[in-house]
């Protein structure tokens, strides 16, 4: 399938296809162009240029904003989350302001992020912060609220204390919920870590695909796509790693009766 | 622990596990009672059966004693103290098990004696003594899916049996077990009841478990969807030994006999 939309790529930009939604497939490089492109961001002297052999210093860059500000989300939205799901005052205090704030799209907060915050990378952890944030709280509440009432009884008989319950029953009986939560999170973070990064700041990945959109450069513009593509897949490779590794192979995510 | 072989059937050393009931009621909010005038007494290791139809009430009153569910009317005490909240001196065993499916038959037989803040040689000990008398030890670090459900349910009579509890609460424990693994888990009951001496109250819907396994046999009737409150229609006792033989003339005598008083009307 990669191969056929490669051929189909190619076959396009040569004869000038034009595609639904006015894309005229003339304005873009082929995907050798890109290639070559993508050659010369990692290993230079290709393409000369300010990014040539420089990308390892955006992408880790943008690693480390599209990173801090997901752990960040995950460390108070699953918690949050667990609590939400469980506790009827807890619900009760937050979830009228958290149906408010959650339909504002993060796009919208950006501008007003810039002016508060200021440019610079922690407006863009903020940013992915807010986006990754909201999925992640709705998934591990939705979760927590549907623990099967047995394993808290039995929890209970055995003479676990309610609190305790939150942490050794709750918790591991909505690994399912809090585990597609953090992946929907993980995207969105990489999506608003772009938007973050597309204004002002002269590090990183969507400040490199804004300087391709500045000097026209369609192939740099491209090339910053597919390692975002690439990163945002290995990224979520990482969290199946991870996840099997923090649970040391238990049946986690099995269904539970 | 060591001489419990020739103890007959409800003659056990045990002195905790003293159940009673007294005008116990139950109603939801202002509607009607849906229990009503519950009295009953159980002694220290004995094993009580209740029978009934369904929707009498026979799985809220376990439900009750564990502290799952509240009493609006009435008094549940064991051993003198009034139980509200769940604790673990009442172990629950459950028709669909509970067991917790990221914990290895071993933790989950743990667990217990590890809220109690036992020390680790000990709980070792515990999960060990129990795991074995259940037959189970060879499965210790397996997870609970990968076990059948008759075997699933040895694991959480050990795990309440670890806890030491002074009764046992059993809602239809072995409902949802096929025939042949049903009378293995009955067999295997009598003689865990026997060694342990811990209080047993049993809810089943079968009248021959009933009358196989219990020193008494308490017959519920009425119910919410009955328009009369639920109450105690009549208590048996079963005096037939140890060793009981459901093809004997007194078993099945007594056998139909608590049958016609379960369907007869109210």
């Amino acid at each position: 399938m990669p191969l056929a939309v490669l051929v189909f790529w190619s076959l396009g930009v040569q004869f000038g296809w034009n595609l639904p939604f006015g894309i005229r497939m003339a304005q873009l490089p082929t995907p050798s162009q890109v290639g070559i492109r993508l050659a010369d961001l990692f290993f230079g002297g290709l393409v000369p240029g300010p990014y040539s052999g420089d990308i390892w210093r955006h992408i880790w860059a943008s690693l480390v904003r599209a990173g801090s500000g997901f752990a960040l989300a995950a460390a108070f939205a699953v918690p949050f989350g667990i609590l939400l799901g469980r506790s009827r005052t807890v619900t009760q205090l937050f979830e009228p302001l958290i149906n408010i704030v959650r339909p504002i799209p993060v796009t919208a907060w950006a501008p007003l992020a810039l002016i508060v915050i200021g440019i610079g990378d922690r407006s863009a952890i903020f940013l992915v912060f807010l986006a990754a944030f909201f999925p992640m709280l709705i998934s591990t509440s939705a979760a927590a609220a549907q623990v099967p009432p047995r394993l808290l009884e039995a929890a209970a008989m055995l003479g676990m204390k309610p609190w305790k319950r939150l942490i050794y029953v709750v918790a591991p009986a909505s690994v399912p919920g809090i585990f597609s939560g953090l992946r929907v999170g993980l995207g969105l973070a990489w999506a608003l870590l772009v938007v973050g990064e597309m204004t002002g700041v002269n590090i990183g990945l969507g400040a490199m695909i804004m300087e391709g959109r500045v000097v026209s450069q369609i192939d740099l513009i491209m090339s910053g796509m597919i390692i975002i593509g690439i990163l945002g897949f290995l990224s979520d490779r990482f969290l199946v790693l991870a996840l099997k590794v923090i649970s040391r192979n238990r049946p986690v995510l099995q269904e539970i009766s | 622990m060591s001489t419990t072989a020739e103890s007959t059937s409800s003659a056990n050393q045990t002195t905790t596990g003293a159940l009673s009931f007294a005008n116990v009621g139950k109603r939801y909010g202002e509607g009607p009672f849906a229990m009503q005038g519950f009295d009953l007494e159980v002694s220290p290791g004995e094993l009580v059966a209740i029978v009934g139809a369904s929707g009498c009430g026979k799985s809220t009153v376990l439900r009750m004693i564990a502290g799952f569910e509240s009493h609006s009317e009435g008094e549940i005490t064991l051993d003198g103290k009034h139980v509200s909240s769940p604790g673990p001196d009442r172990g629950f065993v459950f028709q669909d098990y509970g067991l917790f499916p990221w914990l290895t038959v071993a933790e989950n037989v743990e667990l217990g004696p590890k809220e109690k803040g036992l020390p680790r040689v000990e709980r070792r000990g515990l999960v060990e003594q129990y795991l074995d008398l259940v037959g189970l030890g060879r499965v210790r670090d397996k997870y609970p899916h990968q076990l059948s459900g008759g075997m699933q349910q040895r694991v959480a009579i050990a795990r309440v049996l670890a806890n030491r509890p002074t009764v046992m609460l059993m809602d239809e424990p072995f409902g949802a077990l096929d025939a042949l693994t049903r009378e293995q888990m009955q067999s295997d009951l009598s003689r865990i009841r026997r060694s342990v001496g811990t209080t047993v109250l049993f809810v089943t819907h079968s009248i021959e478990e009933a009358v196989r396994l219990a020193d008494r046999v308490v017959i519920m009737t009425g119910g919410l969807s009955h328009g009369i409150p639920g109450h105690i229609r009549r208590i048996f006792d079963v005096t037939l030994g140890t060793d009981r033989d459901p093809t004997s003339v007194e078993f099945t005598d007594l056998e139909r006999l608590i049958s016609q008083e379960v369907h007869a009307q109210a």
